[in-house]
């Protein structure tokens, strides 16, 4: 069982155009039944936010934005509820100034479970890193 | 050398797929199959032409997300910046500034 911990950011370049579609799209096309894919408990809050920005600036209309919900849902993949994301990733960020709280949640999922941090924001990947979990930056 | 190692021909991949040969030319011209072209005879990437039960993501859930992002492009034609678009909701719904004390 190999398991990912998807951020917002490829979950939102999979259901809109962006320069990292293909390699999102190639990520959930190449997934066997033998992986897993995790996440943050932030993700839905933050895809939901992105896609009603975009629907009030007019790129997407109502329905789309409907769609693209219920695909982002669609999605395999299983938040992770446990507090202690929480807590690292709050322990993580005292001594730290320039980092945000949210990026650190996916990689204290990702070190809570075992997983590999699925990104296509640079610095998630050296946030990543930084604290000894594994990322991939998909291009 | 041209390497055609673990690619198939497309009838084997149409064969596998219970597709015609015609649609799986057709999604290998639209990216919805791995494949490459090698003297102008289309081979297929092998690992693509795995039976649906066993992947994880249904092949029609992703190819109904291409349909509405494609419907989407062609209305608008804007490729979004997805880092970008996170970042914001984060900075301004959630407060979280980039590099902010």
């Amino acid at each position: 069982m190999t398991t990912w911990c998807v951020d917002a950011n490829v979950v939102i370049a999979t259901l809109v155009d962006e320069a990292a579609t293909s390699a999102a799209r190639s990520f959930w096309d190449a997934l066997r039944r033998t992986d897993e894919v995790i996440a943050a408990q932030v993700l839905y809050p933050e895809c939901a936010a992105v896609l009603r920005r975009k629907v009030v600036q007019g790129l997407l209309s109502e329905s789309e934005g409907r769609e693209k919900i219920e695909e982002a849902l669609d999605l395999p993949i299983t938040v992770e509820t446990s507090k202690q994301q929480f807590r690292l990733s709050f322990e993580w960020a005292l001594p730290m100034r320039r980092i945000r709280m949210h990026d650190l949640m996916y990689v204290a999922v990702a070190k809570i479970r075992d997983a590999t941090v699925v990104t296509i924001d640079s610095g998630m990947r050296q946030a990543a890193h930084e604290q000894g979990v594994a990322a991939t930056l998909l291009r | 050398m041209i390497d055609t190692e673990g690619m198939i021909t497309v009838a084997e991949a149409a064969k596998r797929l219970h597709l015609s040969i015609e649609q799986v030319r057709r999604k290998l011209r639209e990216g919805k199959l791995k494949g490459q072209r090698v003297g102008g005879q289309w081979f297929v990437a092998e690992e693509s032409t795995r039976l649906d039960e066993d992947r994880l993501v249904p092949r029609e859930l992703l190819e109904r997300i291409d349909r509405t992002r494609e419907a989407i492009y062609k209305r608008t034609g804007i490729t979004f910046d997805a880092v970008a678009l996170v970042n914001e909701v984060r900075e301004e719904e959630f407060g979280e500034k980039d590099g902010a004390e």
